[in-house]
Parts: structure tokens; C-alpha cells; sequence
């Protein structure tokens, strides 16, 4: 059904399309429980302790009593362990996306400034960090300092820099040539404003946004590679990676929900991730065209 | 009588040309004025050096070498700054507007320089308004807070709640309807006609002495057209203020130009009062003119097709319009194959670059 109204073109704008609701909700929910259980376990308010083990559950089933979603091999509640997990990522995870957003966006637009030897070295430094495996270079820095999750995510976090430094560039060169930006150079707009707000605000806003997304969601997937194959977060501590790789022994056994739960959050989260990237890229280009 | 808005003296560009390693002159010493509530026409065909001499008096020319010599002055009220006071400083010329022309210049300096001339200028005392209207909007962002940005730029002190009433009325003055909704709309929300009445508004927010307009009615229906030249000609009459217009219909010039000048690859040809230049047949006129009117106000003219020589010094030393010329007698045939012909006074205000009206 087409329902026409005549409306303001604020009104117009603020409109969701069914999906994008669909994904609202989704996104929503999810990122909303993540932040929850990030909260719960930064002030300390759960029922029980992560470390606890019940002799009586042992890889009990989701819905036994006391135990919402089963307990682990050990006997230690998953529900508990998983929103402990939240705290692997949710802060060095952000600190990952920070890192990459802030310095990529600012080497990016100081290439405005730089000569072709500057961008030609860019350039080559982001192809060295790709041909180089992530992996092995983390695996490299957990080898020299020690596995802690903040050193991982500073790594990510300093891989993704001249990946962003080249969109934000190669953005920029797009615009350069607009004659918006001669029609703002020629209104006396000083070049800093130029930059940060017509450039890097207005035109590059979305697309940072949803790179931070992305970002987040391959920060939380590398970590979760380096759990699962114990490189990342330590047992006893709780993440989701190494959950995962603590069930996987018990898979055969048909105990199924002491690996895949965590995976499954894992999986919600990743998606809730790619859809508010691919949303916020979406809106931005119809509110251009509003 | 006061002192001319702006005096363009002598103003030379030239452009490198990678591939043939040679020097293209785009404007060769242009020199014209524009007073004080006066309206200038620019007319000529593509790739005459039009915009070139707008974005050099703007100074967005980017060195390729760009400007090598001249002066453009800006008469403000308090102030007469020429924006290119230093450029014997950094450009230095050899040989100059001949086959063997060599140009070094200190770019880094010289950029450095014409920034620092244009900070006082951009903004307060020129503005334009693009020919491309969407293009000149900055697609993410509603046209109210980019007229809204030029208004704060030229009045710091105001408020935001002030500085948008103000964007507002610029709006209500370029007759823009429902201006307060129309305020919040994207420059791609927007038709064409509304869209260059806001470029028209954003370029009068930083009240300009001399408004610059590159072609404004441009891909616009002829309705549209009619309503954005009745609203510059009123413009014109209330904020007093000078104008540049550059067009290539005469029909636009007739209606607001006060002086004409003509181009051709990159020279001016011909100029004088509007009256005098399209007089079609007053018999006083450059042959480029004269074929030029004839097109525009007679159907089946013959098309004589342009003469293609890109290649630098050949026009310095002869007539540019040489090859395409049909009124050049034996008499005057040397002199035109031989040197450049001077800008030669028909009338005080009205002048030809042609040998024929040579006394």
C-alpha cells in the first residue's frame, strides 16, 4: 500500500523504510544487551561468580535451572561467561576503531598538503600492511610483549590507519575538483573549516561512521581467531573467542551449546555490525538526494 | 567620478602543455575596468579564456604556470589592494610573448603570496555565483547553513538564532518561496531555477561590492532563465553593486550589460557600450562580431568553422583571427600576418582590435 502525504522535507527525511525499522530494532536489541551486560559486569552485579563451578551441572543444557543457557565443561555458567565476554571487546575494540578513524582521517586529509612522494609512500605502506597476514603480525607483537587484548587492538587499530588514510584521501581528491570547493574558497571559508567540516564532516561523515562499524566487528572477529587459538584472551578470564574453543571438544559429543552460543553471539553481533553500516550509507545518500 | 571597482591591467595567463611541451597563452594583457554600479558582459566562445579571467581575479588559478603578469587591483572602501603587487618577485619571464617564451617561478612562494592578498578580498569585497549551481553547493548539507556559513563568515558577532533570520531573508529577497522550509532542503531537494536563487543568495550574503556570475542562466528553460536575469537585474538596482557577467547569449547581455567586452582566444577583440556593440548594423565591428551578431539575429548564416592553432607564439605575432577572417584586404594582409593588431579607438567608449579600423 502507497499511502501520499503531503509532508515538511524534515518529516520526509526522518521516515524508515520497513527495513531499515526491521533493522533498527535488530540493532537495537543487540547492541543494546551488549551494552547492558557491559554495564551489569563493570559494577559487578551478577548473581554469580564467572570462576564458580557447579560439580552438579557439568555441560548442562540451556534452561536448567539456575543456569539460563547452560553451563561449560567445567560447570561455569555460560550466561555469566558471555556477558563477561562483552568486556574483551567493548572498550579495546573501541579503542581499535578510534585509533584507525582518528589518525586515518587526519593523514588523510594532511595528504591535501603533501606531495606525490608523501601519498606514493602512503600508498606503499598500506600495500606492505596488506600483503602482510594480520595474524602473523599479531602473533608477532603477542610473541615480543604478551598476550593482552590491549596490544592486539592497538595493532589492528594501526593496520587499519593507512587503509582509512586512503579513503579519506581518495575521497578528498574526488572532491577537490567539485566547484563546491572553489564556491567555498572563493566565500572566504578558511581552509581549516574547509576541511574538517565541509569535508571531513558533511562528505566523509557516513562513510567514516560506517567504516567504524566495520572496524568494530573486525576487531571483535580477529580477537575471537586469536581466542580460539589461545592466543588472545586467557582462561580463566571469559571472551567469547576462547568459549568457542573451550566447547568445540565437547561437540561431538552432541553437546552442542557450550561452543555454538557464544559463536551465535558472536554471529548477532557481526550482523547487527554490517547492517548499521549498510543503513547509515544508504540514508546518507538519500539525504543527499532530498 | 570615484575609483573603478576593480582594474584588471595587462593580465597574461599561460598554460603548459605536457604533451607538446609548449606554452598555450589562454589571456594575452587583458586590461579592462569595472566602476562602481556597473554591469560588465564577458562575452566570447568556449575556451576564449572567459572563466579564466574570472577565477585569475579570484585567484583559484592554479599554477600551470597560471598568471605570469599584471595587475588586478580591488578598490574597497578603505583600501586599493592589487593582488599581484609581487609577482616580478617570483615570475620571472623571458623573452616574453615570443616563439621562445620561458617562464620560472617559485610556486610554493607564489601561491604562498596570492593566499595572503586574497585573505582580505575572498568573501567581503568579490563573490560568484557558479554556473553549475548543484555543483557549487556542498551536495551533504542544506542550503540554509551554507548561506547561513557565508553570513557568519562576514558577520562574526551575530547570533545563530539572528545569523539564520538573516540567511532566511536572503532567501525571501532572491523570491525564493516557503523560504524558512526551502531552508533545510539539500541542494539536490531543489529545481534548477531555485537552486541558482540560492547560489545567488549564498554569493549576496557576504555583500559584495562586485558580484561575479560565470554564465547564470546556463542550463535553465528559457521561463527560469527570465526570472533569474529580472532577479539580477534587481539585484543591481537595490544593492548597488557591480557585476561581471560572463554569457555567451547575447539576449542576457542586452538586458543587463552596461559595457561589453568581446574575446577571442584570449584576447579582448572588441569593446564598448552595449548599445554600440550590438548595434548589428552600425558596419563598425570586428569581423568575429559582426559574425557572431549575425548568428544570433539571422537564420541560415553561413558557419565558417574556427581555425585550430593551439600552438603558442603564432598568435602573439599575427591577428588571432586571422584564419577565419573574411573582410582582410591585400592591403592590410601583411600587417595582419605580421604583428598584433592594436586596440583601436570608433567611438571614446568603443574600441576595435582590428588593422581595417586603424587610421
Amino acid at each position: 500500500m502507497v499511502i501520499y502525504r503531503s509532508a515538511n522535507k524534515k518529516q520526509e527525511i526522518r521516515t524508515w523504510t520497513v527495513f531499515e525499522f526491521v533493522v533498527l530494532i535488530y540493532c537495537i536489541l543487540i547492541l543494546g544487551s551488549v551494552l547492558t551486560a557491559y554495564a551489569i559486569t563493570s559494577f559487578d552485579l551478577m548473581p554469580l561468580d564467572y570462576e564458580e563451578m557447579d560439580f552438579d551441572a557439568i555441560l548442562a543444557p540451556p534452561l536448567t535451572p539456575n543456569h539460563f543457557l547452560g553451563t561449560d565443561y567445567l560447570g561455569r555458567d555460560l550466561l555469566n561467561r558471555l556477558m563477561l565476554g562483552t568486556q574483551a571487546y567493548l572498550v579495546p575494540g573501541i579503542m581499535a576503531v578510534f585509533i584507525a578513524i582518528f589518525f586515518g582521517s587526519l593523514l588523510g586529509s594532511l595528504t591535501i598538503f603533501a606531495n606525490r612522494y608523501f601519498k606514493t609512500l602512503i600508498k606503499y605502506t598500506t600495500e606492505l600492511l596488506q600483503t602482510m597476514p594480520r595474524l602473523v603480525l599479531l602473533l608477532l607483537v603477542i610473541a615480543i610483549f604478551e598476550p593482552d587484548i590491549y596490544y592486539i587492538m592497538l595493532v589492528i587499530g594501526i593496520t587499519n590507519i593507512p587503509g582509512i588514510a586512503i579513503l579519506v584521501s581518495r575521497r578528498i581528491d574526488i572532491l577537490r575538483n567539485k566547484s563546491f570547493i572553489e564556491a567555498s574558497i572563493a566565500n572566504g571559508t578558511p581552509l581549516a573549516t574547509l576541511i574538517f567540516k565541509h569535508i571531513l564532516w558533511y562528505n566523509c561523515r557516513a562513510l567514516l561512521i560506517a567504516q567504524a562499524a566495520l572496524g568494530m566487528a573486525e576487531a571483535v572477529l580477529m580477537e575471537t581467531s586469536l581466542s580460539y587459538l589461545g592466543f588472545g584472551v586467557q582462561e580463566p578470564t571469559p571472551s567469547w573467542g576462547n568459549m568457542v574453543q573451550a566447547g568445540t571438544n565437547y561437540l561431538l559429543q552432541g553437546k552442542l551449546w557450550s561452543s555454538s552460543i557464544p559463536a551465535i553471539a558472536i554471529m548477532l553481533v557481526l550482523l547487527a555490525l554490517y547492517l548499521v553500516a549498510d543503513v547509515l550509507i544508504k540514508r546518507s545518500e538519500r539525504k543527499r538526494l532530498s | 567620478m570615484s575609483d573603478p571597482v576593480l582594474e584588471v591591467n595587462n593580465l597574461s595567463v599561460r598554460f603548459f602543455l605536457e604533451e607538446e611541451q609548449t606554452l598555450l597563452p589562454a589571456l594575452n594583457r587583458i586590461s579592462f575596468h569595472v566602476n562602481e554600479n556597473e554591469v560588465l558582459g564577458i562575452i566570447g566562445e568556449s575556451g576564449s579564456g572567459k572563466s579564466i579571467t574570472l577565477l585569475s581575479i579570484l585567484g583559484l588559478l592554479q599554477t600551470n604556470p597560471g598568471i605570469i603578469d599584471g595587475e588586478i587591483i580591488v578598490n574597497t572602501r578603505e583600501d586599493r589592494i592589487n593582488t599581484l603587487q609581487d609577482i616580478h618577485r617570483y615570475i620571472k619571464i623571458d623573452n616574453f610573448e615570443q616563439n621562445n617564451e620561458t617562464i620560472s617561478i617559485d610556486v610554493k612562494a607564489w601561491q604562498r603570496s596570492l593566499k595572503n592578498n586574497y585573505r582580505t578580498i575572498l568573501g567581503n569585497h568579490i563573490s560568484m555565483v557558479f554556473q553549475n549551481p548543484r555543483l557549487a553547493f556542498n551536495p551533504y548539507y542544506s542550503i540554509g547553513k551554507q548561506i547561513n556559513e557565508a553570513v557568519r563568515l562576514c558577520n562574526p558577532d551575530l547570533s545563530k538564532a539572528q545569523s539564520k533570520q538573516k540567511s532566511i531573508d536572503w532567501l525571501r529577497k532572491v523570491k525564493m518561496e516557503a523560504a524558512d522550509i526551502r531552508y533545510d532542503n539539500n541542494p539536490y531537494g531543489l529545481s534548477g531555477g531555485l537552486c541558482q536563487r540560492a547560489m545567488i543568495a549564498m554569493a549576496l550574503a557576504s555583500e559584495p561590492d562586485l558580484l561575479i556570475a560565470d554564465e547564470p542562466t546556463t542550463g535553465l528553460d528559457a521561463t527560469i532563465q527570465g526570472d533569474i536575469l529580472a532577479l539580477l537585474e534587481e539585484v543591481k538596482h537595490e544593492e548597488k553593486i557591480s557585476m561581471i557577467l560572463v554569457s555567451h547569449d547575447f539576449n542576457v547581455m542586452q538586458r543587463l550589460s552596461d559595457r561589453i567586452l568581446v574575446y577571442y582566444k584570449g584576447h579582448v577583440i572588441e569593446q564598448g557600450n552595449t548599445n554600440e556593440i550590438l548595434d548589428y548594423s552600425s558596419g563598425f565591428h570586428h569581423p568575429y562580431t559582426a559574425l557572431l551578431l549575425k548568428t544570433e539575429f539571422e537564420v541560415n548564416t553561413e558557419y565558417t568553422p574556427p581555425g585550430e592553432d593551439k600552438v603558442a607564439g603564432n598568435q602573439l605575432s599575427k591577428c588571432p583571427y586571422i584564419d577565419r577572417c573574411t573582410i582582410v584586404s591585400d592591403e592590410i594582409i601583411e600587417k595582419c600576418q605580421s604583428s598584433l593588431p592594436p586596440l583601436t579607438d570608433v567611438t571614446p567608449s568603443h574600441k576595435i582590435r582590428c588593422w581595417k579600423f586603424e587610421k
